[in-house]
């Protein structure tokens, strides 16, 4: 592995169940947990949990931010997402969350995390108000998925999600804190994206895999993520 | 306990499973039992009669309800205590066990409370444990173990219960025909159903009724009716049910929380439709609580779903129709009907009277239950005339033997849900019960919780129910309570409504949760206590495990007859949630206890297990000791993560506008590349945060605040800048940003190794900040001294942490650099008496009167918190916060009481060994007129006085040239 690299919060918690590590764009990330057959099991059976926080995620937001989206890619209303293709910028793909009117967070792949920030820094510079933060630290992002990964969810939170179809989100607490939950399936699996602080990421990892116990919950690692195509489908390598 | 009892014949429409047996344990010895019988019901099959002791007189009680609504047979269950054995199923090797008895419930010693009965009148503990006051201390934990509900285990089960939530658009509590056809006919509309029942199955009390229904065209018995709906209920779409499941309570935004086994759910509904039924009570007869007497539908479970005959020669108590059916019921399973006594003074005309009579029933129309005989268990009842409401009055005095009363005289709707839910009910005399007369928006109601008792008006109010939240959801007008009224009025004329007398007597027990008697009610009343609120708190009634579904009724009719006054005029007692009990384990939920590590967390723990909670964070707080680690800051260099600092980033044209508004200093003044240390304060002057402001860009600010609190600075920051059409917007950006301070005298050569920023005091002065490269980290650096030293805090992004805190500690060790913890931060910045927010301030402290005066800018023209500023500046307060050294050896403590001339003059807020010194230093607040150096105070602590002397300057480097 190079020096330095990006640890996810949830790094020790890997190490310490024997992850295979490997470095992916400059992050320590998980191959498998000794068994990735099981874990592609759990995800098609019933639940999996996988580390996502290495995706790269950009904060805009300010009265003009829809503007200036929409002249990159085509912007999805309030509580929607969606992946979208720039014709401006060289057929760039980025994944939308419009959170609120004027709010957005844009998911792109680790690989492209400084391409994707500098290229929206540059369509905000002006006089606009519209302003472009990378908010990569401050989230860790859990991906969800398989087919009771909805009932889980149910258990540990309040939000309503049983109306929340793909590519649309909400915010809400899961286990006590609050968390941004974005549904992305992929295929016919069913995925959740839950964005949390940070420094609340080990906690809430550990809360999922508690809540999960009855469901047979397994934390997944890379070799599963691409077995369910979860990078090739988004076209975004989330994960 | 051998074989599996003595059980009735196999019949369709039981729910035991008689092919095969398993084996439980009461009292430690085994009982067989059948699968799909309750605790209760495998009891008596094998016999039982006695299944609890009663509150206080320890009376032998036996089965009344068999449906959780009275406390006749509370056990310990797998070691928790007060469970409803009637409501838990048999499970292999499951350990029941009685409780409130010694040495068996069999045979209870206490028994021989009751023969001191005249002693113990109602309230007695209020009227004569209260002086010597060491009585009550005494009495107390007799009473106490005396008069018991059971044990709590003290072993704490980690996370046994667990939170779920759901958000539908119609909810049916109760799973009778009227919420069978209530969910049916919501599904239909598309709209999302929630159906909830406490019984293991659909159909309410149709399933365990062999009598015909006629049911879409054809005569079908009860069962067969519940199980042909339940099964078309399954196949609607759009219905989630849950069984064993019960609705205990009704709150803002239709928040309907239920019990399932060992979750609580939390139900968000839009529409809540109450099918929840109703219920038979007992009336108030003399031994009415003797094991034996027994209400009528009990005994149809019993001998329906559970293959057991509950006695073996039974008199009919009733006053409806519904008496009769239950004594034909008797008959077909062999049980002598020895009498049916109706209260109504003509016996009824109906098919079933007749069936009776052709068996050779006696049919004793006008009479009713006097008594009933027996020490343990029911051996015979005494009837009188029901005409008469005189205890003395014997006129038509008879005796029948028999083992069983069965109990058909009144019913009580399950409307507390209603009640909850913000309705208005009031008791319809012709009906027999509490109805709603005004029902909330949203709230609707059907069955038998309305009056209803034919089975084509229960099923039709659920329809017109489920059509009326139907309508609501979709805003519109609707007309389904208008059919419902005609339902009603149906009900009224087809009543069976007939009231017993309370007859007056000392073992005509009321509430059999508490062991209240009609005599003791009557005392109270007669005591002052004779509004029904007040009645119900001086004598406990209906405050125990029923919450009432025994005893409300009768209350207040006894209230109603002392007191000369109309039902009505009683009124009724609050219904407040929780409906039935509900563990706390059950509300607390799973341990959730959210924890914030930093990004360097394993580092810490690495080198130290002393980590304490600030708030939801886990910090350092000592590494090695103290003096070590405040040596390697002040002679060589020390590193500390203050990752936990709260950090937003405040960016926008207008962005100086709304940090000269928040703050009390100039910041739209502050240049590009330095930081300045800032108070936020109210409008009335005081403080509420304090932190660091750097200038990134024109548009651009970096504000860093005390550790608590950056949730409500963003918040703060966001409120004012709401509706000023401001382009400026807050970041929170605690979480992704993780910081060191490096400081000591060697921070500029450790730093220097890794970075290739010029760090002179020239190029990098006191309170600047500049971006640059870190160990190759991309960071941003402020020079600035909370501890008194040269430093730098490095602000970079989280997933470097670890590495970051590694390279520093590197580059540092052939400087001596060692980390140190919170403990020793605090030692470092009280001798240069530097304050904490939070900890010396409090929510009436002031930027004067904490010696922070040079922070308000008064020349600006507004900020919040300028005009009390004005007014302080003018007036000074009456206390100050002020530096101290201890004048004694003794250690003042944090909090100690400030003492001037005996009396109590303020307080000391923070306090440390000072090694600079040689002595403790601290804050504390002191009357203004003492706030000058070399002014003597006291503080007291271990309950002696002790001197310490006021100091107006930094105890370290007070002119700040370590700084530089």
């Amino acid at each position: 592995m190079n020096y330095p690299y990006r640890l996810t919060p949830m790094d020790k918690w890997h190490q310490q169940r024997g992850a295979r590590m490997v470095e992916v764009s400059g992050w320590r990330r998980v191959v498998d947990y000794g068994d990735p057959d099981a874990e592609i099991a759990a995800v098609r059976s019933s639940v999996g949990l996988g580390d996502a926080t290495p995706l790269t995620k950009i904060d805009a937001r300010g009265r003009h931010s829809a503007r200036i989206l929409g002249g990159l890619w085509k912007v999805p209303e309030v509580g929607e997402c969606g992946l979208a293709v720039s014709a401006q910028a060289s057929g760039s793909l980025a994944y939308i969350v419009r959170l609120t009117a004027e709010r957005f967070i844009i998911l792109g792949s680790p690989e492209e995390g400084q391409q994707l920030y500098t290229r929206l820094t540059d369509v905000a510079a002006g006089d606009t108000c519209a302003h472009v933060t990378d908010v990569t630290s401050a989230y860790a992002v859990l991906q969800l998925a398989g087919p009771l990964s909805t009932k889980l969810l149910k258990k540990l939170g309040s939000s309503r999600i049983d109306s929340v179809t793909t590519d649309r989100c909400l915010q809400g607490p899961l286990a006590r804190v609050h968390v941004l939950l974005v549904r992305r399936d992929v295929g016919n699996v069913r995925s959740w994206l839950l964005f949390v602080s940070r420094d609340f990421g080990e906690y809430l990892w550990e809360c999922v895999l508690w809540g999960g116990r009855e469901f047979g919950i397994r934390p997944f690692g890379t070799a599963a993520e691409r077995a369910f195509g979860f990078v090739e489908a988004a076209d975004v390598p989330v994960v | 306990m051998t074989g599996n009892g003595d059980r009735l014949p196999v019949h369709s429409s039981q729910q035991v499973n008689q092919e095969t047996s398993l084996t439980f344990y009461f009292e430690g010895r085994p009982v067989s039992a059948l699968p799909g019988d309750t605790v209760a019901s495998a009891l008596l099959a094998q016999g039982r009669t006695i299944f609890s002791r009663s509150f206080k007189y320890h009376r032998p009680r036996g089965l009344l309800c068999c449906s959780g609504d009275c406390p006749n047979c509370l056990m310990e269950i797998d070691g928790k205590p007060n469970q409803r054995a009637c409501r838990v199923a048999v499970d292999e090797g499951l350990q029941a066990r009685s409780q409130h008895a010694w040495p068996s419930v069999d045979h209870d010693v206490f028994r021989i409370i009751e023969r001191f009965e005249r002693l113990l009148p109602i309230g007695f503990y209020y009227k004569t444990l209260y002086k010597p006051r060491l009585l009550w201390r005494i009495a107390e934990p007799v009473i106490r173990r005396l008069a018991g509900l059971g044990r709590v285990s003290n072993e704490a089960s980690e996370g046994e219960y667990e939170h779920r939530y759901e958000h539908v658009d119609v909810m049916v509590v109760g799973g009778g025909p009227a919420g069978i056809e209530a969910a049916r006919h919501a599904s239909t509309t598309g709209a999302t159903v929630l159906l909830i029942d406490n019984e293991p199955r659909l159909g309410g009390h149709l399933r365990y009724e062999t009598k015909p229904y006629v049911y879409q065209g054809s005569v079908r018995t009860g069962y067969e009716v519940a199980r042909s709906m339940a099964s078309a209920l399954l196949e609607s779409p759009n219905v989630s049910i849950l069984t064993d499941a019960t609705a205990f309570g009704s709150y803002e935004g239709g928040l309907v929380p239920i019990l399932q086994n060992h979750t609580l759910i939390h139900v968000r509904t839009k529409a809540l439709i109450v099918a929840s039924g109703c219920h038979q009570y007992l009336p108030v007869f003399r031994n009415n609580d003797l094991p034996g007497v027994m209400l009528s539908r009990s005994a149809l479970r019993l001998m329906n779903l559970f293959a057991v005959r509950p006695g073996k020669r039974a008199v009919i108590v009733t006053a409806n129709d519904e008496g009769y059916d239950s004594a034909l019921e008797c008959l077909r399973h062999d049980i002598d009907v020895a009498a049916v006594v109706d209260a109504r003074r003509y016996s009824s005309a109906s098919s079933q009277a007749a069936e009776l009579r052709d068996a050779g029933v006696t049919i004793q129309p006008g009479m009713t239950v006097l008594e009933a005989l027996g020490s343990r268990a029911v051996s015979a009842v005494r009837l009188r005339s029901a005409e008469s409401s005189k205890q003395s009055d014997f006129s038509g005095l008879q005796s029948v033997p028999c083992d069983l009363v069965l109990i058909s005289t009144a019913w009580q709707s399950n409307a507390a849900l209603l009640f909850q839910s913000g309705c208005q009910l009031t008791l319809d005399k012709e009906i027999g019960q509490p109805v709603p007369i005004r029902l909330t928006p949203g709230v609707f109601a059907a069955g038998e919780v309305l009056g209803l008792r034919s089975l084509s008006e229960i099923i039709r109010s659920g329809h017109l129910a489920a059509q009326g939240a139907v309508q609501y959801l979709a805003f519109e007008t609707s007309s389904w309570h208008e059919e419902l009224n005609g339902l009603l009025s149906q009900a009224r004329q087809q009543s069976m409504a007939c009231s017993l007398p309370v007859t007056g007597g000392e073992k005509n027990f009321v509430c059999l949760c508490e062991d209240v008697t009609e005599k003791d009610l009557q005392q109270g009343i007669q005591e002052g206590f004779d509004e029904i609120e007040t009645l119900k708190r001086y004598s406990t009634v209906s405050m125990g495990p029923c919450q009432g579904r025994m005893c409300s009724r009768n209350s207040i009719a006894i209230c109603g007859r002392v007191t000369n006054r109309d039902l009505g005029a009683v009124g009724t007692t609050t219904a407040r949630p929780p409906v039935c009990a509900v563990p706390l384990g059950a509300l607390a939920g799973p341990e959730f206890y959210p924890v914030k590590r930093t990004s360097m967390h394993y580092k810490h723990l690495a080198l130290t297990d002393n980590i304490m909670n600030m708030g939801v964070w886990k910090r350092p707080l000592i590494y090695t000791s103290v003096p070590e680690e405040y040596d390697a800051v002040r002679h060589h260099a020390g590193l500390i993560d203050v990752s936990t600092l709260g950090k937003l980033v405040v960016r926008g044209k207008d962005a100086p506008a709304l940090l000269d508004k928040i703050y009390t200093h100039w910041l739209s003044k502050l240049e590009v590349g330095r930081a300045r240390y800032g108070v936020i304060c109210d409008d009335g002057g005081m403080i509420l945060d304090d932190g660091t402001v750097a200038r990134l860009a024109d548009d651009y600010y970096y504000v860093t605040t005390s550790t608590g609190n950056v949730e409500f600075v963003e918040q703060w920051m966001k409120w004012w800048a709401a509706g000023t059409g401001w382009c400026v917007h807050i970041l929170n950006m605690t979480a992704g940003i993780a910081a060191v301070n490096l400081a000591g005298p060697k921070a500029r050569d450790i730093l220097a190794k890794v970075t290739s920023l010029d760090l002179s005091a020239a190029s990098f002065p006191y309170m600047a900040c500049r971006e640059g490269k870190v160990a190759e980290v991309s960071a941003m650096l402020l020079r600035v001294g909370f501890v008194g030293e040269t430093g730098w805090e490095i602000h970079f992004p989280a997933e470097y942490g670890e590495y970051l805190w590694d390279a520093l500690l590197r580059a540092g060790k052939e400087f001596n650099l060692k980390p140190f913890g919170v403990e020793t931060q605090r030692v470092l910045r009280l001798e240069k008496k530097h304050i904490i927010v939070g900890q010396d301030t409090d929510a009436l402290s002031n930027p004067y009167d904490c010696g922070l005066k040079w922070v308000v800018k008064l020349d600006k023209p507004d900020f919040i918190g300028c005009h009390a500023h004005r007014r302080m500046q003018a007036q000074p307060g009456e206390s100050r916060l002020v530096g101290f050294q201890g004048l004694s050896g003794v250690q003042p403590e944090d909090g100690s009481a400030v003492v001037i001339n005996g009396k109590l003059a303020g307080r000391i807020t923070s306090a440390r060994f000072s090694p600079h010194l040689k002595r403790y230093v601290g804050f504390a607040w002191v009357p203004s007129e003492l706030a000058r150096a070399g002014c003597h105070f006291g503080f007291y602590v271990a309950g002696a006085v002790h001197s310490a002397a006021v100091v107006d300057k930094p105890f370290y480097d007070p002119e700040g040239l370590r700084l530089k």
